[in-house]
């Protein structure tokens, strides 16, 4: 991961670059599994050795009904996350088949739809279960935001996105028509986090249920080269002459962990 | 300065407000009905979703000028008016609102008077169509909720159609 001097301030983002590592590591984790000719679930758990990783993990695959039989275009991916004194796993369901990454929406990005998810959360000593199942469930959202739709593009000291409109947070059409979460018994002391620990595993099983589905390894997220963002650009180019005129550099601010 | 006459939540409310000012502003600020969330002002987010004649509108997008004096607008404070008492929940609310609170949907809470508006005139016009709502229906909803509350609504718009 690369920090860079953009010279412009930087906020809050859930889960700060926990799904950015966590997305990488995953796609790398299903490219040896697929080297070792095995399956992403049977390699996570023959090489996982943290017990609470391997129980989600297998929570998750017998709810999520890993490795049913999938349409061409469509496919499951699978992941996990430590973080927050809590372990998690993700498995979704992506459809990337022409119908649906072309279906219309007035001024929304559309792509490929996760149908489907279940999560597992292990988060320790659980005070409000249906609050911890809303906080993944928002998580969630974040996750398939971060694979599939949002993102900002900055030309000459400006944002071309104005709002969590056009960052394209995730809306309706893009949410999974179904989603289960699943809460894990534990006999642990200690809470953990819930405000950000449904992201990372959400990006990543994305990402990966993405790859698997078209057959890529996707390097750069969202994977959306029709962005309604830069189509506009396409249109109106960036003017060279203000591109020379930005303002000098400043020191890097280190992203603090909230 | 010109005087603007409207229904507000089934009553007829006169304000001194100048045509072109934003029907949210005179809302929030006039007679003080913050229910309708300011989000964007540009038609985009949905925070401030209300109802004109019974269908869903953004006020953030209307001037006051535009309203004539028989519009009924209604928002989220006068929504378990409209419908019958008897439809109405244990806590005397709009069933879609009711639902809401079964489903304990919010999180921040902000988007959600917007999301409600939004949900039960997506209803309403399924019903007009002769139709119970659709996963294609739920896709439809603009509403943002950065809160990423989407799970929770959809249930809940399944739940309140049945009692409205
Ligand atoms: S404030 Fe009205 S749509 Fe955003
Ligand atoms: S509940 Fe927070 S924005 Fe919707």
């Amino acid at each position: 991961m690369l920090e860079v001097d953009e010279r412009f301030n930087t906020g809050s983002m859930r889960n700060i670059y926990s799904p950015d590592v966590r997305v990488a590591a995953e796609l790398v984790v299903d490219q040896l599994a697929a080297r070792m000719k095995m399956d992403p679930l049977a390699f996570r758990l023959k090489f996982e050795r943290n017990a609470r990783l391997r129980a989600v993990l297998q929570k998750v695959a017998a709810a999520g009904e890993w490795g049913r039989a999938m349409a061409p275009g469509t496919a499951q991916g699978i992941a996990i996350h430590k973080e927050y004194k809590g372990v998690s796993a993700c498995v979704v369901e992506i459809d990337t088949r022409p119908a649906t990454v072309n279906r219309s929406i007035p001024n929304a990005v559309t792509g490929p739809r996760v149908t489907r998810v279940t999560y597992a959360i292990d988060a320790g000593r659980v005070v409000n279960p249906r609050g911890l199942e809303a906080q993944m469930q928002g998580g969630i959202n974040d996750g398939i935001a971060l694979a599939l739709t949002s993102s900002l593009h900055l030309r000459d000291g400006h944002f071309l996105e104005a709002s969590w409109d056009n960052y394209f947070y995730t809306r309706q059409w893009n949410t999974p028509p179904r989603v289960d979460v699943i809460v894990m018994p534990s006999d642990s002391e200690q809470p953990g986090g819930a405000g950000e620990a449904g992201v990372a595993a959400t990006f990543a099983a994305v990402a990966c249920a993405y790859a698997r589905a078209t057959g890529t390894m996707p390097t750069s997220f969202p994977d959306q080269p029709r962005h309604p963002v830069l189509r506009a650009e396409a249109v109106h180019p960036p003017d060279p002459a203000i591109a020379d005129q930005r303002p000098p550099a400043r020191p890097v601010r280190r992203p603090t962990h909230a | 300065m010109p005087e603007q006459t409207f229904i507000l939540n089934g009553e007829s409310v006169t304000v001194d407000v100048e045509d072109d000012v934003r029907l949210l502003w005179v809302l929030r600020d006039v007679p003080g009905v913050t229910g309708p969330k300011y989000g964007c002002s540009i038609n985009v987010c949905k925070a401030c979703t209300s109802h004109i004649n019974g269908r869903a509108f953004n006020p953030c997008a209307v001037p006051v000028g535009d309203l004539q004096p028989g519009d009924k607008v209604t928002t989220i404070e006068g929504l378990p008016e409209e419908v019958p008492a008897v439809k109405r929940g244990q806590n005397g609310l709009h069933p879609m609102q009711e639902a809401w609170l079964a489903r304990d949907v919010p999180q921040c809470g902000y988007c959600q008077p917007g999301q409600i508006m939004a949900a039960v005139a997506l209803v309403n016009k399924t019903k007009r169509e002769g139709r119970t709502i659709t996963d294609a229906d739920l896709d439809t909803i603009r509403n943002i909720c950065r809160c990423g509350t989407y799970t929770r609504i959809r249930a809940a718009i399944r739940d309140g159609a049945t009692k409205m």
